[in-house]
């Protein structure tokens, strides 16, 4: 028994000349809550629908609960639940949409349907298309989750919501999917609430996976050094994601071994401002943001 | 409330989480065996994920803060000295290097500086 | 329940439809008694079938075009083909629950139409246990079948080719079928009309029933017929089947 949810080796998806996923190296550990951040056109969508069997890849391999999704999608999707799309069939209401549903999934419970109704405060009897978008992410989720499903995988579920539905979402999510141990999976570039519920983080750019691992590992090694003077450079640093410079003062962002390089300036003979730890946003900021750039300069001692 | 954390602060959340459960305990908030909320309670009223206060919790056992009991369920601890001194002054000297910088930015006299301090000590009640 | 979805897309159609054959079903046996102290023994039961045949070819075509309008394409064409296709179920099996539950509930309109007909020539030539066909009497039974058989062969082509077209080109593929329909009946009067010799085979059966042109090559080819054009209405599913298959679900 494979003890990852979701992996992706050397993974493509070409339309033509546009690599929308471009050899991602993904892996999502079982029980899990596993952020999978991008920018808007980065590939997040593509790779859950190849992860679902609805989009078939150029190249590369993928495994969904061990199994893989071009052979295995049926006992794939009776095990998993998904939001793509945030589109159900318009003319059916709530109920009708739970009746579908029922006969697909064995695990499926109607207790939990009308649960998760009360608590997210859903008109059943309203057709879709009438519901508004908070609302029929809140249908979507609740489909999703009453399926009784061991992996959940949602594509941006806070888009368009407002901060209460986002609130009512995310305590459903932690109560309902984090504390029972299964694994959730979702895409998003709302960095705060990923930032929150999240365990483990991704971050995709152009197709591919530029940095993954735990938050709080990241959090604890992604560190701001602010030093006095500009006209400081390192010559060969492995860890430097960045340098910036200006109004009297350096900074080197670090991805890891930020005392290391402190202690390194310091013993230079440069005065140390501080050290700070960058969060979840930031990271994401220095990862996939441009216009930072490495400039090796020579020291001056 | 006792524990109200911000995700978006460059400090971990479980962190914040720890340091509140102290600063809780120091201003009496939170007594002597008194129940913690548990783990998944916790997480689903604060909307973060459960191994993130799981982890707190563990720390705060770890240092003798907290207690679980066989069958489950956290317990405020007595204090008990678990930790070397030096260990507690290790800790507490970045706070008071940036209580030294500030007070000397602010041009606060040393004696001054120090009765601050009395003051904040003294008001936390009896020390446990 | 995935039939119950296509249940719910349909029932009114159905619905309409069976309303439609019990109207005809009053008419016949309201008008069938005049008719027959009219022409007496004049009414020739052959060419009440032709007429009432043709009459039924258009909304039978249109019948079938509207149920291919159900299921998959219909769900594609509302943009909910994400949700659909990922319940857990292969694509042949949304195809061919579509088609196979269309088609029960086309045979049973078909053969009701039938029977509706099968009582107006029972009450207008009573006693005739058969129908003379090119001068062979054949058994009204068996052109009860026959013309059943043609009315579900042309009902499962509009319906195949509508609803592959639906698949293919979602909420257009509607408008593809009803122009395949106008543009095939337009040809074909198009081409009985300069070329005299030629004629394009005729949507339903009509031909073979009621004036086939040779003799003995009525029962021989009416089999190879029926089997190609069968062949022919079940190609669109597999071709819808292995299109989805082949293809991104957006």
């Amino acid at each position: 028994m494979n003890d990852l949810a979701i992996e992706t080796h050397a993974l493509h998806k070409h339309y033509g000349d546009v690599h929308a996923v471009d050899g991602l190296d993904m892996n999502v550990p079982r029980g899990a809550v596993y952020g999978f951040l991008g920018r808007n056109g980065a590939g997040k969508t593509t790779t859950i629908r190849m992860l679902a069997g609805l989009a078939h890849p150029s190249r590369g391999q993928m495994r969904v609960l061990g199994l893989d999704p071009r052979t295995d999608s049926v006992a794939i999707l009776e095990r998993t639940g998904l939001v793509i799309d945030k589109m159900l069939i318009p003319s059916m209401t709530g109920n009708d949409l739970v009746r579908f549903n029922r006969g697909f999934f064995p695990r499926w419970s109607d207790a939990l349907a009308a649960k998760y109704s009360e608590v997210l405060e859903l008109d059943m009897k309203r057709k879709f298309r009438k519901l508004s978008t908070g609302n029929r992410t809140k249908l979507c989720l609740l489909l999703a989750l009453a399926q009784g499903a061991e992996l959940i995988m949602l594509d941006e579920p806070t888009a368009g919501l407002d901060p209460v539905v986002t609130d009512q979402l995310l305590r459903v999510l932690v109560e309902d999917v984090a504390n029972e141990g299964r694994t959730l999976f979702l895409s998003s570039h709302h960095l705060s609430e990923v930032e929150r519920i999240a365990e483990w983080v991704g971050i995709i750019d152009h197709g591919k996976l530029l940095l993954e691992g735990r938050l709080d590992d990241m959090r604890a090694n992604f560190c701001r050094i602010r030093v006095v003077g500009e006209a400081l450079g390192l010559a060969e640093w492995p860890d430097i994601v960045s340098v910036n410079t200006g109004q009297g003062t350096t900074e080197y962002v670090v991805r890891a071994n930020a005392d290391a390089l402190a202690a390194h300036l310091q013993s230079q003979g440069a005065v140390l401002l501080d050290v700070t730890s960058l969060n979840l946003s930031e990271i994401f900021l220095e990862v996939v943001g441009k216009g930072k750039t490495y400039v090796p300069v020579e020291v001056l001692a | 409330m006792i524990v109200r954390v911000q995700p978006g602060l460059g400090v971990p959340i479980y962190l914040q989480i720890e340091s509140q459960v102290k600063q809780a305990i120091a201003a009496a908030a939170l007594k002597l065996d008194d129940a913690m909320p548990s783990v998944r309670k916790l997480a689903a009223e604060l909307r973060i994920n459960p191994n993130t206060v799981a982890r707190a919790y563990r720390n705060l056992e770890r240092d003798g803060i907290l207690r679980t009991v066989p069958g489950g369920g956290c317990y405020v601890n007595s204090q008990s000295p678990g930790l070397m001194k030096s260990e507690k002054l290790r800790r507490l000297r970045p706070m008071a290097m940036q209580l030294a910088v500030e007070a000397k930015q602010l041009r606060l006299a040393r004696a001054e500086l120090l009765q601050l301090l009395e003051n904040s000590y003294d008001n936390l009640g009896e020390a446990k | 329940m995935y039939l119950w979805k296509y249940w719910r897309e349909s029932r009114i159609t159905f619905a309409v439809a069976l309303l439609l054959v019990a109207l005809m079903l009053w008419a016949v046996l309201k008008i069938s008694l005049g008719a027959a102290q009219h022409d007496g023994q004049d009414s020739n039961p052959a060419q009440i079938y032709m007429i009432m045949d043709g009459i039924l070819m258009l909304p039978l075509a249109f019948l079938g075009l509207r149920y291919g309008s159900f299921g998959v394409g219909r769900d594609l064409g509302e943009g909910c083909g994400s949700f659909v296709f990922s319940r857990p179920g292969s694509r042949a099996f949304f195809v061919w629950s579509d088609w196979g539950f269309g088609m029960a509930q086309l045979l049973l309109i078909v053969v009701a139409a039938n029977s509706v007909l099968l009582l107006a020539i029972h009450r207008t030539a009573p006693g005739s246990g058969s129908i003379l066909v090119s001068g062979v009497p054949v058994s009204l039974f068996s052109v009860f079948c026959l013309h059943c058989t043609a009315g579900l062969l042309l009902c499962g082509l509009m319906f195949g080719l509508t609803y592959f077209s639906s698949v293919l080109l979602k909420s257009r593929g509607v408008m593809l079928s009803i122009g395949f329909l106008m543009a095939y009946l337009v040809a074909k009067s198009v081409v009985s009309h300069y070329w005299r010799d030629v004629t394009l085979p005729n949507l339903s059966l009509t031909e073979f029933s009621v004036s086939p042109s040779i003799d003995g090559a009525f029962a021989k080819n009416l089999g190879l017929i029926i089997a190609l054009r069968a062949g022919i209405a079940l190609l669109f599913p597999v071709a819808a089947q292995l299109l989805l298959q082949q293809r991104d679900i957006d």
